[in-house]
């Protein structure tokens, strides 16, 4: 007998439960960049970076949207509240101010919440999703290869915290595997609980998702 | 409820030796979704040589594609029906359709089938699924050595996202990206489109599969 299992969600449904994973990284807003073309690329402690990762894109020409703010308190905030269905891919909480500083990320996937909470560094922000950390993961030229896990250029363990990251697309996290699916709704929540941090884009936050419908 | 992360069973790395693989399911312009063809050939989908390069029709004993060519709008193809044999499916290529049209993609393996519905918000474009690697050209030249990763230099990144270029690679490819759906007897796909394209080859569509055991 055929059991139908109908998922008219989906970009990315699958039969198992899950075969995503979803990384969780701290990094400076300058380690954590993005490509804007093929010889351009910004980093998170400019405002581009979260206007080009996370605006509220069309859906008719981008596949993905995206939700960004300021946060200057130390309040629980909503980043994104949605009614739809989707694979979250990204988010990027704000930087911390001083070491010690704890950071919050809660994401409501289908009315269940997950907690990612950690102790930070100055100037840290907790990344979640699709990232790649491999040395030199930005080029914008053709000379050389520079990039790639053990490649001369990976800072390996000695320096990770100062090792530069790709913020990918969301088309990118999904070929990756990197997602989490949602069914009906999806909420972020940010927070720095121990500092406020006021200073202009080093206190943004954004989250984006995949659609396809 | 709150459940903190480090119990969250969404947070794992993906196996290899899991019953299913990654399978995403990407929208691309058919004009940006290529292939190669050596280490200097690259051909776009809209292009017939896309579709003999990738077998079109053809039946391997160990790789195989197979395809279909649809004629008009809502038209609905069994892309491949097989059973008796063990396999891992790789690729699904849909046909083109414009904006605001729905691609149905049904994969049925050994008896239980999955329905995904693609409903296309770019124009021109097809619903892909597997092993199509998104926002890279390729390299015909073995001068630009990085290109085949990503935040390399044809990495355009999210600037012209809806325009860029998306490889289709080999089965065996997929497999060492974690990319495939196995079956272990039989295998069916049917592909939906309410609105395929009047050029010949963007009503193409493939399935791709690795055969694994004939029995």
């Amino acid at each position: 007998m055929t059991q139908i299992v109908r998922d008219t969600s989906s970009p990315l449904s699958v039969l198992n439960p899950s075969p995503y994973f979803f990384p969780v990284l701290l990094r400076e807003g300058s380690k954590i960049h993005l490509k804007t073309s093929r010889t351009a690329s910004v980093n998170a402690d400019a405002s581009s970076f979260f206007s080009t990762a996370f605006a509220n894109e069309p859906i008719g020409t981008k596949s993905y949207v995206g939700s960004y703010l300021a946060i200057s308190t130390t309040s629980r905030t909503t980043v994104m509240d949605v009614s739809a269905k989707g694979i979250l891919t990204s988010v990027v909480g704000p930087e911390s101010v001083s070491s010690g500083d704890y950071g919050s990320i809660w994401v409501t996937i289908d009315g269940v919440e997950y907690e990612w909470y950690n102790r930070l560094n100055a100037g840290k922000r907790i990344i979640l999703g699709g990232t790649k950390s491999d040395g030199i993961p930005i080029k914008i030229s053709d000379d050389v290869h520079q990039g790639g896990v053990g490649n001369g250029n990976d800072l390996g363990s000695r320096a990770d915290l100062q090792m530069d990251s790709l913020l990918l697309t969301p088309a990118q996290s999904l070929y990756l595997g990197i997602g989490i699916p949602f069914e009906t709704t999806l909420k972020v929540e940010v927070q720095l609980p121990t500092t406020a941090n006021t200073t202009t884009t080093l206190n943004t936050a954004g989250a984006n998702y995949a659609k396809l419908y | 409820m709150s459940i903190l992360v480090k119990d969250n069973p969404l947070v794992r790395a993906p196996s290899i030796l899991a019953k299913d693989l990654n399978f995403p399911l990407l929208q691309i312009r058919t004009a940006n979704l290529y292939t190669k063809n050596g280490s200097s050939g690259i051909y776009a989908s809209t292009d017939a040589n896309f579709w003999a390069t990738d077998d079109y029709l053809h039946d391997y004993a160990t790789a195989a594609s197979v395809g279909a060519i649809f004629t008009s709008a809502n038209d609905t193809q069994v892309i491949v029906d097989i059973s008796g044999e063990s396999g891992i499916l790789t690729h699904v290529v849909s046909p083109e359709v414009d904006v605001n049209n729905d691609i149905t993609i049904t994969i049925e393996r050994d008896g239980v089938a999955t329905v995904y519905l693609a409903e296309l918000t770019v124009g021109s474009s097809r619903a892909v699924m597997g092993g199509c690697k998104p926002g890279m050209y390729a390299s015909v030249s073995n001068a630009i050595s990085d290109n085949s990763m990503f935040g390399s230099y044809n990495d355009y990144g999210f600037t012209t996202y809806s325009g860029t270029s998306m490889l289709l690679i080999h089965p065996d490819q997929a497999l060492y990206e974690g990319i495939g759906l196995p079956y272990e007897n039989s295998l069916k796909v049917t592909i939906g489109a309410t609105g395929a394209a009047a050029t010949t080859y963007s009503r193409y569509a493939m399935v791709k599969f690795i055969r694994r055991q004939s029995q």
